[in-house]
């Protein structure tokens, strides 16, 4: 009988630790694959995709990023990922059986990065306001013929539109004018029996500034003391106005976007190494006009790529590093490179990008 | 009595070391097993990850053939990019580490001259195997004149 426990404990013991060896061993395989997906997926632009993750439906994926540096894994177990380039947005607690991974490009002119959004079909975004066509365009690009990958979104005129939810969503607002949602205004009454961590926001203001709130009992808590500048060109994209939709944390969102600045920084170093190449070749060739005022003299009013290239470099390495309002100026450098690249298209044999 | 219990004592002490030689052998076979399921899972996962760089690296912001607004040419890299870039991933090899890791990347141009550039080497201080991965693409050179392109290929080697 003593021998019969002796064996009997061994192979209890023995289960119980092969059990954690293979739950660890699995979460490490999950993430493993999902990091090749997400690379697959960032690097192809301007698509949505969808991943299967029915063995995970009773898990909670996580989304972290500070200090410039992303993180994400299943909660409860030890597997994780850290990455400090890509840039990925999505809500900070997931839990669902499929993930919908889209994919837009960011420039300040040039291609800086892929932004990746991740969300599922079990989020809810509501739309409201028009935010100058930005709403109906939204809805177009995030909607597909195929409802696997078709984002569940809404417009709605008022937030008392909203029908009673359920708890098996989540539901995000999406304040496109910056008036319907702040700080300790009443919940809408279709949302409010639905779980606080369940119920997120975000207003987007005239001053092309970010809030960020989440659900308090009846009323809004704002997560942003300081709103946070959109830095983008304001295609009809806009990546980064995009991004805000889709991760509910502020320190989030200005991680991931410091990292994008970070890239920005480093590229701007290869596009002023390729500047040179292209004074360079004018010099050489002397006989294109205006070409070489665009790239280094003062033919043009936004000054020429040299100047404006060290300018967003180093605005760029600032940012990196704090996200304030002075970031905005990444917007006038990018701006003016843009013109004059286009002035280097139509008028010159080489451009800047 | 006491004749008796030193019987069973020693019947639980027989099997208990029966059983426990047995495990061993078990033990043993396991890990021998494990042993070669190691390999294969590095091998496998030195193949994934050849693959992931040399995804990241053809679709590289760095690296790529960009056309003004207008989407990139695929399969292309700018050349007057890639020279400056060479010097750049060697200036923040902290964060180019995070996406290639252990790898050199090569430029490989055969056509029209044959040239060879390593933009990356990383290798780590002790290695086994190497996994090269080769990619057939265009090296676009306006340095050289308006539309000149060679072509080439992108070699990506992992180690492990």
């Amino acid at each position: 009988m003593i021998a019969g426990a002796v064996i009997l404990l061994f192979f209890v013991g023995l289960i119980a630790r092969q059990k954690s060896i293979s739950d660890n061993r699995l979460a490490a395989d999950v993430i493993r694959i999902m990091e090749s997906i997400f690379t697959g997926a960032q690097v192809s632009e301007q698509t949505k995709r969808l991943v299967d993750t029915g063995g995970l439906a009773d898990k909670t994926l996580f989304f972290r990023c500070s200090e410039g540096v992303g993180e994400y894994g299943i909660e409860g177990l030890p597997a994780r990922t850290q990455n400090v380039i890509d840039s990925i947005f999505a809500p900070t607690r997931l839990e669902a059986s499929s993930l919908i991974l889209w994919s837009i490009p960011y420039k300040m002119p040039f291609k800086v990065s892929d932004f990746l959004f991740v969300t599922s079909s079990d989020v809810k975004y509501y739309l409201v306001g028009d935010g100058q066509g930005f709403a109906r365009k939204f809805i177009g690009r995030a909607t597909d013929e195929n409802p696997q990958i078709s984002i569940k979104v809404e417009k709605v005129i008022s937030l008392s539109e909203i029908p009673k939810g359920g708890d098996d969503l989540q539901y995000r607002i999406i304040d496109v004018d910056g008036v319907a949602v702040s700080s300790d205004s009443a919940i809408p009454p279709g949302l409010r029996d639905i779980e606080d961590d369940k119920v997120t926001a975000v207003s987007f203001t005239g001053n092309n500034e970010v809030v960020f709130f989440k659900k308090s009992g009846n009323r809004w808590l704002t997560l942003n003391q300081q709103p946070i500048p959109l830095i983008s060109l304001g295609s009809e994209d806009d990546p980064a106005k995009q991004a805000a939709i889709f991760t509910d944390d502020p320190s989030i969102y200005k991680c991931n976007m410091q990292k994008a600045f970070q890239r920005l920084w480093f590229l701007s170093e290869v596009y002023e190494g390729k500047t040179k190449e292209l004074i360079k070749y004018y010099e050489l060739n002397p006989g294109f006009g205006n070409c070489q005022g665009f790239v280094s003299g003062f033919i043009a009013n936004e000054g020429n790529v040299v100047d404006n290239m060290v300018l967003l470099r180093t605005r760029a390495h600032a940012c990196a590093r704090i996200l304030d309002n002075s970031c905005r100026e990444l917007n006038d450098y990018s701006q003016r490179l843009k013109r004059l690249n286009q002035m280097l298209e139509k008028e010159c044999p080489l451009a800047l990008y | 009595m006491n004749k008796k219990s030193q019987i069973h004592l020693s019947e639980t002490v027989a099997i208990i070391f029966i059983f426990f030689i047995l495990i061993l052998f078990a033990a043993i076979f396991y890990f021998n097993f494990q042993k070669v399921a190691f390999k294969e899972k590095q091998k496998e996962l030195v193949e994934a990850r050849a693959i992931d760089v040399i995804t990241k690296s053809l679709f590289l912001p760095e690296f790529l053939c960009s056309k003004g607004e207008a989407e990139p040419e695929s399969n292309c890299l700018d050349m007057m990019k890639v020279r400056n870039s060479a010097k750049i991933f060697e200036r923040y090899n902290q964060t180019y580490f995070e996406i290639f890791s252990y790898a050199t990347i090569t430029i490989n141009q055969t056509y029209p001259e044959h040239f060879k550039m390593i933009v990356y080497d990383q290798k780590p201080p002790v290695w086994e195997q190497k996994k090269p991965t080769f990619f057939v693409v265009s090296l676009k050179d306006e340095a050289q004149g308006k539309d000149f392109y060679g072509f080439g290929h992108l070699i990506v080697e992992v180690y492990s």
